[in-house]
């Protein structure tokens, strides 16, 4: 058995604040299909590559989505591709789209949850993350950038927001975004334009 | 849009260049890998995971039997289960059977009594019981003879000739007959088919008071009230009357009420015993033809 090429450094930036910045790039290529085949037999190697690829963009889409806990939720979505691999076919393309799907339908979840029990969220965010303490004066204008991304995301509906950031964060298609919400192509293209505009509107009174 | 959305914009476009700014910012701000704690412990989870999925067990139990048979899920265990539909079966069962064995007892007992089938002492104890609510039942055959007796004594209108005592044996009376106008009734069949002499009556009637008398027991049947001015039983000795009255058994000519008077012994001949029972037709008000000794000219 040949076993597949190792898994290229994904290009990091070191910013001033300490955190690896991410250029998503298919890394990945030609040899998912023998990581994916690896993944399915078990071998620790593969599913950390699966791992270290993928949980940055559900972690982020999951701190931009404001659930309770994305690091928890990010352990129970590859707990649940692990459960449900079995049932996969496809390519990179499609794996990247069904990981989006599974993260997306625990984001419903939790949002029900949090609805039965609402609990007041921290106003630091990024200590919740659990990120490595760097620079102060970095944190702060980290801090204020996050929660003005917040506030600014916070003006969109539900299924703008996670049309927009499936589609920067995840780098999903048009396509694969409306399969992992549910909805008809045009219904993602049509809500992809409106929270565009919405925002482009907020910028441009600020 | 694609290159928007992935933080570049064409150059001269201040719109869509703010637009690519703030893609590039989303994505600097939320992509972020997760600590090393944390990473390592997602991959252990994972690993921890994937070996319970390749040994084919689940990675958690279910809290509850939903999966079981369906009568462990009901509830109560098969034992248990079993043992109370047992008991209930079986009390309702026992119950079934009493039910049944009295019913069949109580009919059975019914049937009997209602046709006299019962001993002596039970049907006559069933039949006075009944009486009260208004069933006529067969008594006892000792009590039948008794009521018999005190009903033609009751029914007979004082003074009038016939209510006698009634005397069985010899005489051919009949089992169960009872009340005056039978009596009447058969007297005059039997004088009008030539039937037995009321002398012939009179002579039975004294011999089997004497197979009585020397029996230890009273002439009177048991029960029977004691008429007025009647004394105690008499001693044989010769008849004061010869006959019994018309349309009357057998009585005592001194009156009514009166103890049978015994003719005395050899006096005329003994009809059969069967001569009582007479099938000839019945006189002009039920009394004894006429011309028959004692009767009506």
């Amino acid at each position: 058995m040949t076993l597949p090429r190792p898994v290229p450094e994904a290009t990091n930036s070191l910013s001033a604040g300490g955190f690896r910045e991410l250029n998503r790039r298919e890394v990945m290529g030609e040899a998912f299909e023998g990581i994916l085949a690896a993944a399915r037999t078990g071998a620790e190697w593969a599913w950390s590559a699966l791992y270290r690829e993928l949980s940055p963009a559900v972690l982020g889409y999951l701190r931009a989505q404001r659930a309770r806990e994305p690091e928890d939720l990010t352990g129970e979505v590859f707990y649940q591709v692990v459960r449900s691999l079995g049932q996969f076919e496809g390519d990179e393309a499609a794996f990247r789209s069904w990981v989006f799907v599974i993260a997306h339908r625990k984001l419903i979840d939790d949002a029900r949850y949090r609805k039965r029990r609402p609990v007041e969220p921290s106003d630091t965010p990024r200590l919740r993350d659990g990120v490595r303490a760097g620079n102060v004066e970095q944190e702060a204008l980290d801090r204020l950038s996050t929660a003005a991304l917040d506030s600014l995301l916070a003006q969109l509906t539900d299924d703008q927001r996670s049309v927009l950031l499936l589609r920067i964060l995840a780098d999903l298609s048009t396509e694969e975004t409306a399969r992992a919400l549910g909805k008809r192509k045009g219904a993602v293209e049509a809500l992809q334009h409106r929270a565009l505009a919405r925002l482009r509107k907020t910028l441009s009174s600020a | 849009m694609a290159r928007l959305l992935s933080g570049s914009a064409p150059s001269g476009d201040a719109d869509t260049e703010q637009m690519a700014a703030l893609t590039r910012a989303i994505k600097q701000e939320y992509l972020r890998a997760p600590a090393a704690e944390i990473e390592a412990s997602h991959l252990e989870g994972l690993m921890r995971a994937v070996h319970l999925t390749d040994k084919g067990d689940l990675a958690a139990r279910p809290a509850s039997k939903v999966y079981g048979p369906g009568s462990q899920v009901s509830g109560l265990p098969k034992t248990r289960r079993r043992r109370f539909m047992l008991e209930t079966v079986f009390t309702s069962l026992t119950a079934k059977v009493a039910a049944a064995g009295l019913a069949v007892a109580l009919a059975g007992t019914g049937g009997l009594a209602a046709a006299g089938q019962l001993p002596d002492s039970m049907q006559t104890g069933i039949a006075q019981a009944v009486e009260k609510i208004g069933i006529q039942i067969p008594l006892g055959p000792t009590a039948a003879g008794v009521a018999d007796t005190a009903d033609a004594a009751d029914t007979a209108p004082e003074g009038e000739p016939g209510a006698g005592i009634r005397v069985d044996g010899d005489l051919g009376f009949d089992e169960g007959v009872s009340g005056a106008d039978e009596f009447g009734r058969r007297v005059a069949e039997d004088a009008t088919g030539g039937g037995v002499e009321g002398q012939q009556l009179s002579e039975q009637a004294r011999r089997v008071a004497e197979e009585r008398r020397a029996a230890g027991q009273d002439n009177r049947p048991e029960g029977v009230p004691v008429p007025e001015g009647a004394g105690p039983p008499q001693d044989p000795g010769p008849p004061a009357q010869v006959g019994p009255p018309a349309g009357a058994g057998i009585q005592n000519s001194q009156g009514p009420g009166a103890g049978i008077q015994d003719e005395g012994p050899g006096a005329g001949t003994q009809p059969p015993a069967s001569s009582w029972i007479s099938d000839g037709p019945i006189g002009p008000g039920g009394g004894p033809p006429a011309g028959t000794p004692g009767g009506r000219p």
